[in-house]
């Protein structure tokens, strides 16, 4: 297969910021965007924590406060964690398949700017008369009508999520295509890399569960302008399914490919190839399909969900995540272990997650639920799996690529600083949330009485989001050092096992300027050194 | 490679939302439950047989070094939404920047 493009010069500044096809340019631009969003929902989160670390208001009042933790969650599920995962893929799926580029190039470029656009439109609220969107980044109704959330900025928020999820579908859809009709020849599917296994089932989960989520909003448009959409008695418990059937499959597409890479990194860092790979793609199969049949359990309270399908789907998700577990500790066992800091996130990623993954157990029974929803037990919970887990899985891959696609390396004592001080910040901020979810504590509230006890823990709370936003500092640190002082490494400083290690640092226009090693397993560069003898 | 092999691991997760889907039906479940659920595996079916379409043979395939189209058409479908919110001239405006820009698109593929 060749390919072909006629290129006049190349393309410079914000001409290429904005007009530029080359997947692997316009998924740096999405992360970069992201990773933007990250710190100004990241500042809303630190504004949140220092309000109530101690009893009564001292920094916003509860208005504010609605739009800081509405604006905060949005931001963080809809412009930053789903598009840098998806940003992930859209980079290294066409390098691991051995593809030139990604399918559809102009789709993934109009992909890129819906999600920035949507963030800016949504954050734009924040201009108007009555502020941001402040009915939570699920928006349920009747709370988000235009009764109880007036104003401009709640439409502001509709808009830029619907904007950003369509944005979101049409990467996806890229990614799908090329995984499907763009591999090299000789991989099967049964030799694709573990990450983009993992990018196949979270696309999957996009283009079916993501339409759900335009629909709901496209619903509560029409019912904020007049026409009652969720007027009625299922009303409000119709718009919780359609969102909720995107929110729940949501998480594990934010989720899924830091599995994924985290399983490479922990194979790459012991030696030896992925334990029990074919086990890893099943569960990946079968993890993604229990997904989209779980999202009642959001709705156990409501009364108007079979709580015994949606408590039986959602336990039974237990087993495809410990197949996962296993995999990466039948990895370890026996490898030749290097603990560089790709290795520390990635093994801080699954233990982490871990905590999130067993209190999600909890939570799946409905009597169990009962007593913490809507609780800081669940806040706890889903940071658990998304900050202390999937954040950790974000880092372990921007240092395991970040040689790849600059050709130079990160610091090694500055990453585990990070590392160390992350790992401590995390805990020391949502362990405490566990115990205040427990004890009663709801989530979404501006203030609490002294008289309830919960001082201490919100206290401590507070300074581990302080802490967390001192690690963040520490990687800005390390990636500005490593730009400003480049330390060149080669094209493969990890003895990489898949194909994007076969090409350049950073790889060429068209990825591929040297012929591809033979694909006959999902490690194609693995069995290349192990057939000239010198694989470790 | 051909989109077989993609088509065949598509249609099997088909057939594992179905069977979850499947499941509902035997618990108390409303209309929009169902329907999303089997709307998701006529989906994810739809993808199966797309898949199987594709046929991998791209031969020699012009790949685009820029578009200027592509982030106009977002910019149009940016402001055709907006107007859902903000009143029917900037769904008018957006109108007119998205059909620019697909007349862009359309150029630049036929090139």
């Amino acid at each position: 297969m060749s390919v072909t493009a006629p290129i006049d010069r190349p393309l410079r500044g914000f001409v290429a910021y904005a007009v530029g096809t080359d997947h692997k340019s316009v998924a740096l631009r999405l992360a970069g965007s992201a990773f933007a969003f990250f710190v100004a929902g990241g500042v809303l989160a630190l504004l949140m924590r220092s309000e109530l670390a101690a009893p009564g208001m001292q920094v916003t009042s509860r208005a504010g406060y609605d739009q800081w933790f509405s604006m905060h969650g949005s931001t963080m599920i809809y412009f930053f964690v789903t598009p840098v995962a998806l940003a992930l893929g859209t980079y290294f799926v066409p390098l691991q398949v051995g593809a030139a580029e990604i399918a559809a190039p102009r789709v993934n470029l109009a992909s890129f700017w819906l999600i920035v656009l949507g963030g800016l439109v949504a954050w734009s609220g924040f201009l108007t008369h009555g502020g941001a969107g402040s009915a939570a980044w699920t928006a349920e109704f009747p709370m988000s009508d235009a009764i109880n959330t007036p104003g401009t900025g709640m439409d502001l928020w509709i808009v830029g999520v619907a904007l950003a999820v369509l944005g979101s579908m049409g990467l996806a859809a890229c990614q799908l295509a090329t995984i499907v009709a763009r591999r090299a020849p000789g991989m099967t599917m049964l030799r694709l890399p573990v990450f983009s296994w993992a990018m196949l089932v979270t696309c999957l989960m996009v283009v079916t569960s993501f339409p759900a989520l335009i629909v709901a909003m496209g619903g509560l448009v029409l019912d904020r302008h007049g026409i009652d959409v969720y007027s009625g008695a299922f009303g409000a418990s119709a718009y919780q399914d359609l969102f909720w059937f995107y929110g729940h499959p949501v998480v594990y597409v934010m989720f899924f490919p830091f599995v994924g890479v985290c399983l490479e990194v922990i194979a790459t860092f012991s030696g030896r190839r992925l334990f029990g790979y074919r086990g890893v793609a099943l569960s990946l199969l079968v993890f993604a399909a229990l997904s989209m049949s779980v999202w009642g359990h959001h709705m156990f309270t409501t009364g108007q969900v079979s709580n015994p399908y949606f408590s039986l789907t959602s336990t039974l998700l237990a087993i495809p995540a410990g197949m996962e577990y296993v995999a990466a500790i039948g990895t370890l066992i026996g490898g030749a272990l290097v603990l560089r800091t790709p290795m520390l996130f990635a093994l801080g990623f699954f233990l982490q997650f871990l905590i999130g993954g067993l209190s999600g157990i909890y939570v799946a029974s409905p009597p169990l639920d009962y007593h913490v929803h809507d609780s800081y037990f669940v806040v706890a919970h889903f940071h658990y799996t998304l900050l202390a887990g999937s954040v950790f899985g974000l880092f372990a891959a921007v240092y395991y690529w970040w040689p790849k696609v600059t050709g130079h390396e990160l610091r090694e004592r500055i990453g585990r600083v990070h590392f160390g001080i992350f790992v401590i910040g995390t805990n020391l901020t949502f362990i405490p949330q566990f115990l205040l979810g427990y004890d009663g504590m709801p989530r979404r509230v501006a203030d609490y009485a002294a008289s309830t006890g919960w001082t201490t823990d919100n206290a401590i709370s507070t300074a581990g989001s302080y802490v967390v936003a001192l690690s963040v500092v520490v990687f800005v640190v390390n990636v500005a050092v490593s730009w400003l002082l480049p330390r060149r490494v080669g094209d493969d400083p990890w003895d990489g096992q898949t194909l994007e290690w076969a090409t350049s640092s950073p790889p060429p226009r068209f990825n591929f300027e040297r012929p591809l090693p033979p694909v006959r397993s999902p490690q194609p560069l693995l069995d290349r050194k192990l057939i000239a003898g010198g694989a470790p | 490679m051909s989109g077989r092999g993609g088509a065949y691991v598509v249609f099997g997760w088909a057939l594992l939302n179905a069977a979850l889907a499947g499941m509902l039906l035997g618990f108390r479940h409303n209309w929009v439950q169902v329907a999303g659920s089997f709307a998701a595996v006529a989906t994810v079916v739809a993808v199966a047989v797309l898949a199987a379409a594709s046929s991998g043979e791209a031969g020699r395939r012009y790949l685009p070094e820029a578009s200027g189209g592509a982030p106009i058409v977002a910019a149009g479908l940016v402001l055709v939404t907006l107007g859902a919110g903000l009143g029917l001239w900037v769904a008018l405006v957006g109108a007119v920047v998205l059909g620019a820009g697909v007349v862009l698109l359309a150029r630049e593929r036929t090139r």
